[in-house]
This record gives structure tokens, sequence and C-alpha cells, in this order.
């Protein structure tokens, strides 16, 4: 699940509410080559055209639900770190294009600073 | 287009409040609390660093301590240990360095490090430096904040994007949209008069800068403008230099005026032989190869000419230069011009020592004959052994 958070830090600072948002990863995800972890925070800019290989945050149809996919060769969406690609029937709309990923050091760690 | 994920390799590491962290770990009892290290306000001290909590006053470094104080009338101020310092950050170093030899230290508690090649050992940059900073945390007890990229300049950004205590990796290809919103002063290099001055323009993020046309930048800001419209779509082609791959010389040379002009070739070719023999004696010497080598003829009406050549392959050893060289010569002769003056420079320098392919017998053999040549010279004198037909160089008059 991805759920909207504001960061406190320098990256709230530079960019929050100018284009980019942050989401958060919670839960467990899916092995595979995206390497995602919970916890990392995407940093997502909207307003851009979408390009193969991005990988983008796309509206699930349900409410407030968005779900991450790349984009493949021939423009279909492809579902990343478990969550599903759209279905035929739906037509995914893209809330914006990840650039970067934030991983705050583990909640232990944090702890201890 | 698909962006490789291997591409992402340069990271930019950064210590967190570092002073105040290697504080905190001599005395635990100074975490969570609002804490400057710097001199004392009586002695119109001023702030070298101040911890996050502190920060929350509006306190930063090189405030007069005096006003932080103000600020925060609860502070804690720590006078500073230097020398644990800069022990702390050579630990911290030497345990990056086992990542890569490839790292580029930038003050105590910053550097920039190339990951390229290492991804047998440690797999992606991203989880290298996810790593690094746990072992950075549990061996040393500091905060390290990392920047992953694909160039120094996204990297930077991209830690100071992650403080405090973050990692942030840039996805490759996504540099200018991961700038474009960010507010121009982000970019290293542009400070409050340039910053004001793009400002006047109504430029006042990167992705503004970077749609700017060039020559109004150039126009504007000179050379730097078009530099800087790169810089904010994320493009640097800076390399990660270590302090061993650093030259901090740019040329090695000699030249010699003679007693008299001449237009002699056989006085100029002795010349040019001993002066190549003498400047690759010293390159060796100081373990330098040179790309380039630059013959300077003065001659007697005083202008002064400048002819370059560059090998294929960087080198020390005078034999290899000395046909490209003798190819120069014959130029400058052709002026009929006698000459006054003749120098040799060497540039393009890079740390290295010359090393032979497998099946260059002849140029192995060479270089064991330079290195005996060097050593008698060193023991004897230049003038100890020399090619016969420049002897007349040496002898008195």
């Amino acid at each position: 699940m991805l759920e909207e958070v504001e960061l406190d830090g320098q990256a709230g600072q530079f960019a929050g509410g100018k284009h980019t948002f942050f989401l958060a990863l919670r839960g467990e995800a899916a092995a595979d080559d995206e390497h995602f972890q919970e916890g990392d925070i995407f940093a997502v800019t909207e307003g851009v055209d979408v390009e193969v290989g991005d990988l983008v945050v796309w509206w699930t149809g349900v409410v407030r639900t968005l779900a991450l996919a790349r984009v493949e060769e021939d423009l279909s969406f492809r579902g990343v770190g478990g969550f599903p690609a759209p279905t035929p029937n739906l037509s995914a709309k893209v809330r914006g294009v990840v650039v970067g990923r934030l991983r705050p050091l583990a909640p232990g760690a944090m702890a201890e600073s | 287009m698909r962006h490789a994920e291997s591409a992402c390799s340069v990271l930019h590491v950064d210590l967190d409040a570092f002073f105040v962290s290697v504080e905190r770990v001599l005395n635990p009892r100074l975490c969570g609390r609002p804490v400057v290290v710097g001199g004392a306000a009586a002695t119109r001290g001023v702030v070298a660093a101040a911890s996050y909590e502190a920060r929350q006053y509006g306190i930063h470094s090189a405030m007069p301590m005096a006003q932080a104080m103000r600020l925060c009338p609860h502070l804690i101020r720590v006078p500073g240990q230097h020398k644990m310092y800069a022990r702390a950050s050579k630990a911290v170093f030497d345990l990056l360095g086992g990542y890569t030899p490839v790292l580029e230290k930038v003050s105590v508690d910053e550097a920039y490090l190339d990951l390229r090649g290492t991804e047998h050992l440690f797999g992606r940059a991203v989880d290298a430096a996810e790593r690094m900073r746990r072992e950075v945390k549990e061996r040393l007890r500091l905060d390290l904040t990392v920047g992953v990229s694909r160039n120094r300049l996204v990297s930077k950004v991209a830690s100071g994007f992650a403080k405090p205590h973050g990692l942030f990796d840039v996805r490759p290809g996504q540099e200018p949209r991961f700038f474009a919103p960010l507010p121009v002063k982000v970019l290293p290099g542009i400070g409050p008069v340039t910053q004001k001055k793009l400002r006047d323009f109504h430029i006042d993020d990167l992705g503004t800068l970077a749609t700017t046309e060039s020559w109004f930048l150039q126009e504007v800001f000179g050379r730097y403008g078009p530099i800087m419209k790169r810089r904010a779509r994320g493009e640097d082609a800076t390399p990660v230099c270590p302090a061993w791959g650093k030259p901090v010389r740019k040329s090695i040379g000699q030249e010699r005026t003679f007693a008299e002009d001449t237009h002699d070739a056989v006085v100029l070719r002795g010349r040019l032989q001993a002066m190549l023999e003498e400047t690759c004696a010293r390159l060796r010497r100081e373990g330098w190869l040179a790309r380039t080598m630059s013959l300077k003829v003065r001659y007697a009406d005083f202008t002064t000419e400048t002819r370059d050549v560059r090998l294929p392959h960087p080198s020390d050893h005078d034999l290899e230069w000395w046909q490209a060289a003798c190819a120069l010569l014959e130029k400058a002769l052709r002026r009929r011009t006698l000459i006054r003056l003749l120098g040799v420079r060497f540039s393009g320098l890079q740390r290295g020592f010359w090393q032979g392919g497998l099946f260059e017998e002849e140029r192995i053999a060479q270089r064991s004959r330079l290195t005996v040549l060097d050593r008698m010279r060193e023991k004897y004198g230049a003038q100890a052994v020399c090619a016969g037909d420049r002897l007349w160089l040496y002898k008195s008059p």
C-alpha cells in the first residue's frame, strides 16, 4: 500500500507541494527486480510525460488507492513490488513518475541515534 | 528508453552533524539534546557544528555563539576536539575505502565514491550504500547520509535530500525531473549573487533554468551560463578523483636559452635530446605518465611558437617521444630564423608507471636499460651516460 507522507527534512523543504510529493510503502513488498522495502519513500513528480522504462504511480480506480508500475516497451504497465498491473478494461490514470527513493535508516538504528 | 540501473554508481556520503555526533559517541548523555560545538561566547566564539535539535531553534554553523545562546538558553556547548574528529573521519573513510579505491574525500565529513566495477562484490550501488550506512552505524556509531545516482552533482543534491541519516537514490534517467522543481539555490555553485540575478529574470527553479535559452544565459552569465543550464538538467561529467589520481602538477618541463642564437640542426637536436632525457627521467622519478609534449621555440626576433604532439598512450620514455619531438623541431627549423630558446614541456599528466605488454620483448628490454641508466645518472650525475652524438654538450669550453 502507498501512503502519501510529508517529509520534515530538507526533502520536504525543497520539494513538498511543488509538483513533487512523497509516497511511503507500507506493508511488505514482493521480492522482484525493484528491490523495494517496507518504509521506502518514493519522490513522485506530477505533470510530466511518461516514457518507456519509467516507474509510475497510477490510480487503481479504488478510492485513494495508488499502485506502482513500470512502463514497458509497448507502453503497457507491468505491476512491480507486488502491485497488480491495470486490467485491460481499466484505463490507468497516471498520477506521477517516481524520480527517486528515500530510504530512511532502519527504525531500530534511528532510535539509537 | 529503459535506463540501466547499473549506471547508478556514484555516491555522495555525508556524516550527519559530524562533530556533534562524535561528541555524542564520547558522551552519550548529549544524545537528544540541543548541542553545539564551538568557541565560548565570551571569547567571541562561533558555532562550528549544531545538532539537529539545536537547528530547530534556528541555530546553524558560523553563527556567533552569543546569538546561539540567546536563541536557545539551555543549549549545551562543547569546545571541540579536532584531533578526535580527524581520527573518527579516518576510521569512517578507511571503512568506506574497503568498498572502492575510487574515493574522493572532499572534507572531514564528506566524500564521493565511484562503485563502478564492484557489482560482483557488493551488488547494486544502492545496496552497497545501505551496507555502508549500517556498517558505519554499527562499528562507529555515526550516521551516514548517502545520495546515489549516475554522477557527482546529482548524488550531492540527493544526499542533501536524504538528510538526516537517509539514503536517496535518483533513478537513472530521472535526473532532469528530480531537479526540475528544486530551487536554484540547491545547485552547487549558485550563490546569493547568481540567485538574485536569476530571480530578476523569474528563474526560481531548476526546471525553468534548464529550459531557458542558452544564448540568453550566455549573455547574462557569460561562459558559465550554458554550463549552469546543463547542470540544471542534472548533467555532470566530473569524475570521482581519488587522492592518488589527482594530478598535483599540470605540467613538467624545462627550457634553455642558447649562449648564441643558432640554426644548427645538430646543436638543436642534441639539446632537444638532452632536455627530453632529463625531463623524462623526472617524470619517471615522480611517477608520472604524460600524454602531450609541447616544443617551445623562441626565435632571434623574439617571436615564440609552441607546437604540441600527443602519443596514443601516455608515456614517460624519452625514446617514445623522440621521433615526435624531432618532427616538431623540423617544422620549427623551416622558418630559417636563428633560434634563441628551446623548451620541452609535458602535460596531460596522470599518475602511473610504465607497464610492458606480454609480447613487447623489445620494449621491455629497452625499459630495463633505461632503469639502469636512470640509476647511473642518479648516482654519478646527468652527464655520466649520454648519447655519443651530443657529448660535446657537456664539454667545458
